[in-house]
């Protein structure tokens, strides 16, 4: 059939062109296809020959005879393959390629359409054996779907130019499918393998894909656990690492199938333990803690660490005051205190521009510091551009302001990275000796590595080595430098300029100098980057920090109006220090340090019109304020999106409870008859005696008779008297406050596994006991629920305040706490501690029974979590212990990273809570 | 009646001039109360130069000073005094504060929340226009020596509200504030007390300023003065930087593992 079509289509095009002559082939064919694919042609601009054109219509209409798809699969095949410049000879390998395709199986010749051209493309011996046999058994067992994401997986990695992971890809494929298995086992197989592939990042790809088909081959079932093992980190290992584990977890494996699978998913502790043990790279997540603490000891600000966005296979570092990039893992060495060392020194790096003011850098600071030395008038000719923008009122900041006085503000950005990164090491070196012999080994590589890729080492390069780094490393650099008269006059230059006692401005004052003589070899400079790509780039930080320098830059225009002196980043400096705030006496303390404001009368500072009103007090200054005469308090918030906290953000409104009569705590207590002996007895046993007198003491307040007597007569006696006569006495007194805060949100109105009753329900029998215990140890209690909706709402029932008594009221109340709204634990805390903190106790506790993990309005995930923690570590900084009881939960590590390691108990069974609540109560106060 | 024993003033009076840096006048306002022999409280996070400015003011005034170191321990009988047995009859021994108001000086109750809080009553009669010490065992009642006068110090950072001062107690005396002095003359103190070079007790310093920032990570105080001199007493005695600053300054403060971890880190940078 096929050849009568086409010798129907020669003869009625033979008078034409002989590309239209061949589409006009395809279009008396299917019409829709020619229109593609002439469209496809022109789109691409392609110029087929005659050839080439006559092949690809020759397929395409053998494609139409399957499907209208296959057709244009190959229209796209053929011109991927015409705009790689595959040359005739790939294109007839496609075509014959295409033709073997069975024709009662159109899914292959599909197959073979969308991926053989990129097969082709590669050019590399061995891959279109590899994709016939991969293709050959997977047509036997998977769907066309399942193989189609297995191919288009190949494809990408071919796109990607990672050609071992490809072949390595298909020969995975080839020896799982052509095994002998259950044909489920090959089911699951075809879905979990791409999916389990796709994600790994490239340059692990070719042993962990060798790792996978070692576990194919071995034993294919307990394959899906080491995908999962994959995704919950063994890709993080070495290659070696790798190999060691999976051994392991095979032997493992072999002597205990449940233990080994276990193994393989790394969710058995002796996984994760071995899997610690030879994990070299580091993770982000891991030291992520570690580098914000860093960093708030360094600069005293609170900085968000996170993954660089892009992954450039580069290790590079950046930051814009409130955040922190770095890579997501270091694994540049093959052991883990050298990475985790190589993340902390560019952290230690970082710190730098904040602690040392880079950002802070002032247009008007260098004019008077600097550019003032060469006259005035000398200087309005040097310099007018500059001279000229620094009275600009606009809201430019002033770095983005003094790279634009140049021709080339990329010049002079790279110049400045070089000089204020030597003005930066000799800080170090003066201020951090110890730092110095860290950071140093980790910049030389990487200086040496950035020069190993070019022929000879970039001016700059040897430059910022001499400066920035030191001067020995510099020389190896410096063997092939032809001509070192430029490099000498910047050094020379820096040298006079840059110091440990100079501020940033000193830096820009090189930039200054130094650009006219650069400017005539700008390319190298040009393409200047600084070792792990630190090149200083203020643009991000001001673009966060852009309402702190609009805020400056109004009070200096307004005191400037008042005739007084002041610089816009002494302003700042303020302001970054007191948290966007700034007062009068701030201001007054900066206007007296110039000494053009001597004689100044600082009383009429308030006289300065708009100055007052235009002063930042703190931020939300403009919040509603709760409605008089309720009980509410408002409280803070930590925002984790931009790491500070939202002042006044939550209104917590204390209620009380309705007047009611029941029995539930009785009713409690005589269900649970031998708990509540048991409670007595126990916590019998907590109580102290309240005084306890020591007798025959060397010292007191009374005599000890019976001693006193002894004395005596060993003194008639004539022997020496024992001096340990008297009797002391010691107040030992218990001196515990506890609060039990219960989570009342609507889910805890879900019922227990096993019982008829709600977690709440147990939570308040548990708060029953609680409350008995503690009557019998006499420790100061009280008892509250929680709940919330929205930042307005959260609601704060207190059952029993520190000063109640444990009357029928308070037992009352205990039943009337019912399930409602969700969970906003830091507000819930934050009351807790507002209560408990004027509390007079040595030991102050807050226990949390809760059943899961914070939640509300605008109240979740990573933001929920980090707000309940910086609660707990106020209340931490106030001296009050806050332990979490978690019931009817299963994840462990959540609770880790929301409490604390040894902060929380997970309660699986709920009815073992009211036993557990105090028998972790009175080992905590022991 | 007979006493137990007859100590001199002399055993009381500073004999060296003790070092100080006088910071905001403090020197001029505990003499002007001295003057008008009013109590004083002193009060500032430990370590930040309490006890020693009553030292100072003590040689200045030339005054005895009696120094008691509150403790939960400390009865009204360890301050006013008690019975005591000797050869055959009972003998009548003067506390440490019955003994300066009989002879004068300074009696420095040092952080006197640690007292029992009825132990502190004792002081009211003295601490007001009485100016009197009534002995309950001896029914003796005794007038202040005209040069008495007493001072006592708290740290207010000590969040256990169970350790803070009545008021009744509170409003008996004149208050000074305390608190970590600026970094440069943190660094003078550092330089003169630790007996090192200007450059290191500057490196001291600032580990301490950083350190005192960590408050919000979970640190209950920051590093006290007294730690970084303690640090320099060790710099002084050929321990290395590094060992002086975690053993004095890093280890005393926290058992807090992550938090050591981040301090170690600025010891390492900074020496």
């Amino acid at each position: 059939m096929k050849l009568e079509m086409e010798q129907e289509l020669d003869k009625q095009n033979i008078t034409l062109p002989p590309i239209e002559r061949e589409l006009d082939k395809l279009k008396i064919a299917d019409p829709g296809t020619a229109a593609f694919a002439a469209e496809r042609l022109e789109t691409l601009s392609l110029h087929l020959t005659g050839e080439t054109l006559a092949l690809m219509v020759h397929d395409t209409i053998f494609g139409l005879t399957h499907t209208s798809g296959l057709a244009k699969a190959v229209v796209n095949a053929h011109l991927d393959l015409v705009q790689q410049n595959a040359g005739l000879d790939l294109q007839t390998r496609f075509s014959s390629k295409l033709r073997q395709a069975p024709a009662n199986t159109p899914g292959e010749a599909e197959i073979i359409a969308l991926f053989f051209g990129s097969v082709l493309l590669c050019r590399r011996s061995g891959m279109e054996e590899r994709f016939d046999q991969a293709l050959g058994t997977m047509k036997q067992r998977g769907s066309f779907h399942s193989t189609h994401e297995c191919f288009s997986l190949v494809t990408r990695f071919l796109g990607e130019n990672d050609i071992q992971a490809a072949a390595l890809f298909l020969e995975l494929l080839h020896e799982t499918f052509s095994a002998a298995m259950v044909f489920s086992l090959h089911q699951t197989l075809f879905q979990a393998l791409p999916k389990a592939i796709a994600p790994l990042p490239a340059p692990k790809r070719p042993w962990l894909i060798r790792g996978l088909r070692r576990m194919v081959r071995t034993d294919p079932t307990a394959f899906g656990h080491l995908i999962k093992g994959v995704r919950n980190g063994l890709c993080f290992l070495t290659e070696q690492g790798f190999d060691l584990f999976l051994t392991k977890a095979l032997e493992t494996l072999a002597k205990d199938r449940s233990r080994g699978e276990r193994f393989l998913a790394l969710e058995s502790r002796v996984a994760t333990d071995w899997f610690n043990e030879i994990k070299v790279v580091v993770i982000l997540d891991d030291i992520q803690a570690k580098l914000q603490r860093y960093m708030a000891l360094r600069t005293g600000r609170n900085f968000t660490i996170r993954p660089v966005r892009e992954d450039t296979g580069t290790i590079c570092v950046r930051s814009n005051g409130r955040e922190l990039f770095l890579p997501n893992e270091f694994d540049r060495y093959p052991d883990k205190q050298s990475n985790k060392e190589l993340a902390t020194c560019l952290t230690r790096l970082e710190a730098c521009y904040y602690e040392w003011g880079s950002f802070l850098f002032d247009m008007e600071k260098l004019v008077d510091l600097h550019l003032h030395s060469h006259g005035a008038s000398q200087d309005q000719a040097r310099f007018p551009e500059m001279t000229k923008k620094v009275s600009d009122t606009g809201t430019t900041n002033d770095m983005t302001r003094f790279f634009g006085c140049f021709n080339d503000p990329v010049l002079a950005r790279n110049l400045f990275t070089i000089a204020e990164h030597a003005r930066i090491m000799h800080r170090i070196r003066h201020f951090y000796p110890g730092m110095v012999n860290r950071v140093l080994p980790f910049l030389r590589e990487e200086a040496r590595q950035m020069a190993s890729v070019t022929d000879a080492p970039p001016l700059p390069l040897i430059l910022y080595a001499r400066i920035a780094m030191d001067r020995d490393f510099a020389a190896t650099l410096e063997k092939d430098l032809n001509d070192h008269g430029l490099l000498n006059r910047l050094d020379t230059l820096a040298a006079g300029l840059v110091s440990h006692e100079s501020g940033v401005e000193a830096s820009a004052a090189f930039v200054v100098e130094a650009y006219p003589l650069v400017e005539q070899h700008p390319v190298q400079f040009l393409n200047f980057t600084a070792p792990f790509h630190r090149n200083i780039d203020e643009r991000p930080y001001f673009k966060i920090n852009a309402n702190t320098y609009a805020r400056a830059k109004e009070i200096k225009i307004l005191l400037n109006k008042g005739n007084a002196k002041i610089y816009t980043s002494d302003i700042r400096q303020k302001l970054v220090e007191n948290n966007d705030t700034i007062s009068l006496d701030d201001i007054r303390e900066l206007l007296l340090a110039h000494r053009e404001n001597q004689g100044m009368d600082m009383g009429s500072l308030t006289a300065i019109p708009g100055l007052s009103e235009s002063l930042p007090q703190g931020k939300n200054t403009l919040a509603p304020s709760p409605v008089f005469g309720e009980n509410v308090s408002v409280y803070k918030e930590w925002d984790c999106n931009a790491n500070d906290y939202r002042n006044s953000h939550v209104w917590v409104h204390d209620t009380g409870f309705p007047e009611c009569e029941n029995d539930f705590y009785q009713t409690t207590l005589n269900t649970h008859p031998g708990l509540v002996k048991k409670i007595r007895h126990t916590f019998e046993l907590l109580k102290p005696e309240t005084v306890k007198i020591i007798r025959q003491s060397l010292e007191g307040e009374e005599f000890d008779y019976r001693a006193l007597v002894d004395f005596a007569v060993d003194r008639r006696a004539r022997l020496t008297p024992k001096e340990n006569i008297y009797i002391k006495r010691l107040k030992q007194e218990r001196n515990v406050a506890v609060t039990l805060l219960l989570d009342q949100s609507r889910s805890t109105a879900n019922q227990v596994k096993g019982s008829e009753k709600t977690v709440l329900d147990m939570e308040k029998e548990a708060a029953v006991l609680f409350c008995e215990a503690l009557e019998v140890v006499g420790d100061s209690f009280s008892v509250a629920g929680y709940c919330g909706s929205g930042r307005h709402g959260v609601r704060y029932q207190t059952v029993k305040g520190f000063d109640d008594a444990l009357d029928q009221g308070v037992k009352n109340r205990i039943d009337l706490i019912t399930a409602q709204g969700s969970t906003r634990t830091g507000a819930g805390i934050r009351h807790a501690i507002s209560k408990l903190d004027p509390v007079a106790a040595k030991i102050k506790l807050i226990l949390l029974l809760g059943d899961g993990f914070p939640n509300d309005v605008d109240y979740k995930h990573t933001y929920a979590v980090e707000d309940t923690r910086k609660a707990i570590s106020e209340a931490r900084a106030k001296n009050i212990v806050l332990k979490a009881i978690t019931v009817n939960i299963s994840t462990l590590s959540g609770l880790n990273v929301l409490y604390g390691e040894f902060r929380h108990n997970v309660i699986s069974d709920l009815r073992e809570l009211p036993d557990r609540l105090l028998s972790i109560y009175s080992s905590l106060t022991r | 009646m007979t006493h137990f024993f007859d100590t001199s003033d002399q055993d009381f009076r500073i004999g060296e001039k003790p070092y100080l840096l006088d910071r905001e006048n403090r020197g001029a306002i505990f003499r002007s109360a001295y003057d008008a022999r009013l109590p004083v409280m002193l009060k500032g996070p430990t370590g930040c130069g309490k006890s020693r400015f009553v030292e100072r003011m003590a040689f200045e005034l030339n005054l005895p000073l009696i120094t008691i170191s509150c403790h939960e321990d400390l009865f009204a009988s360890d301050l006013v005094g008690r019975f005591l047995l000797k050869n055959d009859e009972t003998i009548w021994s003067d506390g440490p504060l019955t003994r300066a108001v009989r002879m004068g000086g300074i009696c420095y109750l040092d952080e006197v929340v640690e007292a029992r809080k009825d132990t502190t009553v004792v002081i009211h009669p003295l601490t007001d226009n009485r100016r009197i010490l009534p002995i309950d065992k001896t029914g003796e009642i005794i007038k202040a020596h005209p040069d008495f006068l007493l001072v006592i110090s708290y740290n207010p950072g000590y969040q256990s509200v169970l350790k803070d001062l009545k008021q009744s107690t509170r409003q008996r005396f004149v208050s000074m504030t305390f608190d970590y002095p600026d970094p440069e003359d943190e660094a003078t103190i550092v330089e003169n007390e630790g007996g090192i070079d200007r450059q290191t007790a500057k490196k001291l310093v600032s580990l301490a300023v950083k350190i005192r920032a960590l408050k919000e990570h979970g640190l209950v105080e920051g590093a006290s003065t007294r730690l970084l001199i303690y640090a320099a007493a060790l710099l002084r005695q050929g321990v290395s930087p590094k060992t002086a600053a975690r053993t004095a300054i890093a280890l005393p403060l926290t058992d807090d593992d992550r938090l050591q971890e981040t301090m170690n880190d600025l010891i390492d940078d900074l020496f």
